[in-house]
């Protein structure tokens, strides 16, 4: 009887659960962020002189999800 | 609490210590933050910015953990090591990617003799482009040939060639770089960076960035044109002229820290083989012009003269537009949140690493109009352009 009683102590009510859910939400919602890198020099697109390699410009983006 | 802080710290620059600067924009719901590092924007969550404010101005984390946990009523310790997180990243990182040594150019000696010399001119300035071989002509003149004029009198040499496999550029006899052969779009770049700065008279520092764009004008103001490769930009921008708009530039748009102003870049507009039918009826001279075969890129173009012929022409930004075309597609043009646009602007653009700059380029953007066009015919793409341009959307 005493051990019920423990046990329903450490409950907590639907409420209080909804509300840390809320936080815990809002907490991991912190963590994301979007890394842009512009490009590191100037550059034009896309066409190569016979003889001379072909080469891509680095055009990229990171998204990083830094999950709490 | 944090939203007045926050309010209050916005606009200002933060030191962080000797190593690091940071802009802090907010836009639309996010901040956006401009690290002087790695010249890198982060998109953040608005406290998120904040506590790395807070942390850059020296508050003891163990005050910013208290608060964060007090706020969103979480554990003390899982507070901390968020926030001990941000400060490895931001406060103490790791060595700048940008720390680079710059390449040596000292031992490089700039060749006399160039079996290749073309003129240009562009306004009043003129060009001569001296090249080593075909190869490094082929790089630069064909989008440049409608420039081309008799050999006379030049205000500037700009000279190409290659030694250990790369490719170098001396402008007036002093060494710009070098670049291996499969950087050669750094290269181009370069070059056209070199151009606008003699033709606009203005040093590198005194732009805000470089667009990969078609940027089309209406007398009064520009929009810039974008999208990846293959959504109608240059050919958007071939119709456009057709229609009565200007031509600022293709591929490569350059805007002005000072004015934040669209200037002219003069290259040729590339016309893709696969645009050549949508085209022949407004440009028929297009039929007999020369066509390129670039295999690596497996493309095939010809270049089109643009329509203005006033190089120095520079005018205000009225919007972001980003193309798309899309087989049969009904048109639609709406406004994008500005988030959405900045991720598919910024990795695509070379943006200047200056910090007054990156500050300049943060407020230019945040009040511009970003709209996304799909469009699959070709008529209604000019006339819902020209509905953007008469704020008509």
């Amino acid at each position: 009887m005493s051990k019920n009683k423990e046990q329903h102590s450490k409950d907590i009510s639907r409420k209080d659960a909804l509300k840390k859910m809320g936080s815990y939400a809002a907490f991991a919602a912190l963590g994301t962020m979007i890394m842009l890198n512009p490009q590191k020099a100037q550059a034009q697109s896309g066409i190569d002189p016979p003889g001379f390699g072909g080469g891509n410009g680095i055009r990229g983006v990171r998204i990083d999800r830094n999950k709490k | 609490m944090y939203c007045f802080i926050f309010g209050f710290l916005f606009l200002k620059l933060v030191n962080l210590n000797i190593q690091a600067i940071f802009l802090l924009k907010p836009i639309d719901d996010k901040t956006v933050l401009w690290s002087s590092r790695d010249n890198q924007y982060l998109v953040l969550e608005n406290t998120t910015a904040l506590l790395v404010s807070k942390l850059s101005k020296g508050i003891a984390l163990e005050d910013i953990s208290r608060e964060l946990s007090q706020e969103l009523s979480l554990p003390i310790k899982e507070t901390t090591d968020f926030v001990l997180d941000l400060k490895k990243r931001f406060i103490d990182p790791g060595p700048s990617k940008l720390l680079n040594k710059p390449e040596s150019l000292k031992d490089v000696v700039v060749p006399n003799h160039f079996s290749i010399e073309k003129f240009y001119k562009i306004n009043e300035v003129v060009i001569k482009a001296s090249f080593e071989s075909e190869q490094a002509c082929f790089l630069i003149h064909p989008k440049f040939e409608h420039l081309e004029v008799e050999s006379q009198k030049h205000d500037f040499c700009f000279k190409t060639f290659t030694q250990d496999a790369r490719i170098f550029l001396a402008v007036d006899n002093k060494l710009i770089g070098s670049w291996s052969f499969d950087e050669f779009h750094y290269f181009q770049g370069k070059y056209s960076m070199q151009l606008i700065q003699k033709i606009h008279k203005k040093q590198e520092d005194k732009w805000l960035g470089v667009f990969h764009a078609s940027a089309v004008a209406d007398k009064k103001r520009a929009m810039l044109f974008l999208g990846d490769s293959g959504n109608g930009k240059s050919t958007s921008l071939a119709l456009l002229q057709a229609h009565g708009f200007d031509c600022i530039a293709d591929d490569f748009v350059p805007v002005a820290a000072q004015s934040q102003e669209i200037y002219s870049f003069p290259a040729a507009i590339s016309v893709k083989k696969t645009s050549l039918d949508t085209l022949l009826p407004f440009y028929p001279e297009l039929s007999d012009s020369k066509e390129y075969d670039f295999k690596v890129a497996q493309k095939i173009v010809r270049y089109l003269k643009p329509n203005n012929s006033d190089f120095s022409s520079h005018l205000p930004c009225k919007g972001l537009v980003f193309i798309k075309y899309i087989k049969d597609a009904p048109l639609s043009c709406e406004k994008i949140d500005k988030i959405t646009a900045f991720q598919k602007l910024v990795p695509d653009s070379w943006l200047s690493p200056i910090k007054e700059n990156a500050a300049i380029f943060l407020d230019w953007f945040a009040a511009l109009d970003c709209f996304e066009l799909t469009y699959s015919n070709n008529t209604e793409m000019v006339a819902q352009v020209t509905k953007l341009f008469r704020d008509e959307l």
